[in-house]
């Protein structure tokens, strides 16, 4: 066995690191598309960690940067202390990819496709693959072709998971899913994070990232914004308050401390608010209001609203 | 790298199985006609033809079109029968690496263990292997069907014939590979190949009827390709051989060079 080398930090740094990229730059068109600029990210070895921001943020071609389909401008990334361009091969024996749109063979049946993509592993865990296609409820003996866009989105995730891999990168993993599906998907991954399993995802839903990660990493126009602890991002709290009311209020008035923004609407007031509500609260209810209403904002409006400076 | 190769088998195995029906049914066609149409004085026929015409279509002598060789080689081998395999090749070719980014199935198969280098010589194997089993059937009914009509066919000619096309049309995918990695679409790769194809077709058409290009006709891949003569002499040029091999273990070499660099 090779004996790592370095400062005891280091090494320690290097065992307990499952993704790190450094400076990862990626020019499309000669530079015209600035698909990705000097990512510095670290993923520690266990964690979920979640890639957050709107479409065409730079999500997808870290992705892809990491599993080496496309190369970089400048930079590198390493998977488990492994150079990504180098060792790719042997990088991908550990991952499980589960790609944002979902193109399998068509014209063979669901376990002819597990059977196929079982042919590159070097070991599958056939009790393993048996339970979650029955937590997901996939019929595998129909065609890959007559599958709806959520069957497919299932096989993918049977297809990423089956080998119990040692990292999980999973591309906006639940677009096409149901509800219920969704908690099975989350529940699958919680479950693999039991056996060390890391797992790394993009995705555009807020509430996604909230309910299984550990660290999100914030990224915008090819740019890491912020990378910041799930508590952290959870405690930001940062909401949508509908106020209806036929009362003129000045703006001004509404204004203050937690509040992000004010504007007048058809019926009323709409607020983005940070933090606890509490105050929030309190200092409406002395107008004369009609109704409340209490939501989560879009991702697009977060980045308009909250991360506009970075 | 094995549950590629198994998988495109059987992907393909349908497709080849057509493949080679046409073929047959072609060649069953022309051996069919040849008892009848031999006993009508072929000489004296083919020479009512323009000669560019004999010419283009590959005859060398007026005395062997008289020959089953001959026109076999004439009506079936020279043209038809390349053209039908190289529309399987390049399609294999083109779908290889332009239609599998086409198709975006290419995104899955590289996440998984294997380089893209083994990935494309994987598909690479199934459409040599089945070329080679297309022109071997071809081959075996050709004699096969001589038999049958009775017409005296040397085994020695065919096995030169089965030498020479393996490596002629092994040659043609080896440029479709190079096209298929520089390519966007399968039907582009396709429809390029065989207009190159062709184009050296008539390219050799141009140097027996043109005398000024007679000096240049090394520079058509036909060059290496008589059909006629192989069945009739039976006798293989090896550096013709070494050259087409040349020609696909180059396009190959290429098209992993760069498809290696591409990003997808």
């Amino acid at each position: 066995m090779k004996r790592p080398k370095g400062t005891i930090e280091e090494i320690t740094q290097q065992i307990s690191l499952a993704i790190q990229t450094k400076g990862l730059t990626k020019y499309y068109l000669n530079g015209k598309v600035k698909a990705l600029r000097n990512l510095n990210l670290e993923v520690k070895e266990g964690e979920i960690f979640g890639f957050i921001g709107p479409n065409g943020a730079g999500k997808t071609t870290t992705i892809k940067l990491l599993l080496d389909l496309v190369r970089p401008t400048s930079g590198a990334a390493k998977i488990f202390n492994q150079d990504t361009i180098k060792n790719s091969v042997k990088i991908r024996r550990n991952i499980g990819f589960l790609p944002g749109e979902i193109f399998l063979p068509e014209n063979i049946t669901g376990i002819k496709c597990i059977q196929y993509f079982a042919g590159f592993k070097t070991k599958v865990d056939v009790k393993y693959l048996k339970s979650i296609t029955g937590k997901l409820g996939l019929d595998v003996n129909k065609k890959v072709g007559d599958y709806s866009k959520g069957n497919k989105q299932k096989l993918a995730i049977i297809l990423a998971m089956m080998h119990k891999p040692k990292l999980l990168i999973l591309d906006e993993p639940t677009s096409g899913l149901d509800p219920l599906n969704q908690q099975t998907f989350y529940d699958l991954v919680a479950e693999a994070k039991r056996w060390g399993t890391t797992t790394f995802f993009s995705t555009h839903i807020l509430e996604e990232a909230e309910k299984i990660c550990d660290r999100v990493g914030i990224i915008k126009n090819g740019k890491l914004l912020n990378i910041e602890d799930i508590d952290d991002f959870r405690s930001k709290n940062i909401r949508n308050v509908y106020i209806e009311t036929d009362e003129h209020i000045p703006l001004l008035q509404l204004r203050g401390p937690g509040i992000k923004k004010v504007e007048k609407t058809k019926d009323g007031y709409h607020l983005i608010t940070v933090g606890k509500n509490g105050d929030v609260i309190k200092k409406i209810s002395k107008l004369g209001i009609e109704d409340i209403k209490i939501s989560e904002p879009s991702l697009e409006e977060i980045f308009m609203h909250y991360y506009k400076n970075h | 790298m094995i549950n590629i190769i198994i998988q495109k088998f059987k992907e393909q195995f349908r497709g080849v199985i057509y493949y080679f029906i046409g073929l047959f049914a072609y060649a069953w066609m022309i051996t069919g006609f040849y008892p009848s149409i031999s006993k009508v004085d072929l000489e004296k026929l083919y020479s009512t033809y323009p000669e560019e015409m004999l010419k283009f279509f590959g005859a060398t002598d007026m005395l062997s079109l008289s020959k089953f060789e001959g026109f076999i080689s004439m009506e079936f081998l020279s043209l038809f029968f390349i053209l039908i395999i190289s529309f399987y090749v390049a399609a294999s070719a083109g779908s290889t690496i332009a239609g599998s980014i086409e198709r975006k199935i290419i995104e899955f198969q590289l996440s998984q263990p294997i380089s893209r280098i083994k990935l494309v010589l994987s598909e690479a194997f199934v459409s040599l292997f089945y070329t080679l089993i297309l022109v071997a059937s071809s081959s075996l009914s050709m004699f096969g069907l001589a038999k049958v009509y009775d017409v005296d066919v040397s085994i020695k000619g065919l096995l030169a014939f089965f030498v020479v096309a393996t490596a002629f049309l092994w040659a043609i995918y080896g440029i479709a590979i190079f096209i298929s990695s520089l390519l966007k679409t399968k039907i582009t790769v396709a429809a390029a190949t065989l207009s190159l194809v062709m184009g050296f077709y008539v390219f050799t058409a141009m140097t027996n009827m043109v005398d000024k290009l007679r000096n240049y006709d090394k520079l058509s891949l036909f060059y290496m390709y008589n059909p006629q003569k192989l069945l009739e002499t039976g006798a293989i040029d090896w550096t013709h051989i070494e050259i087409l091999l040349g020609i696909l273990i180059l396009g190959l070499i290429s098209s992993l060079i760069i498809f290696n660099n591409k990003d997808l």
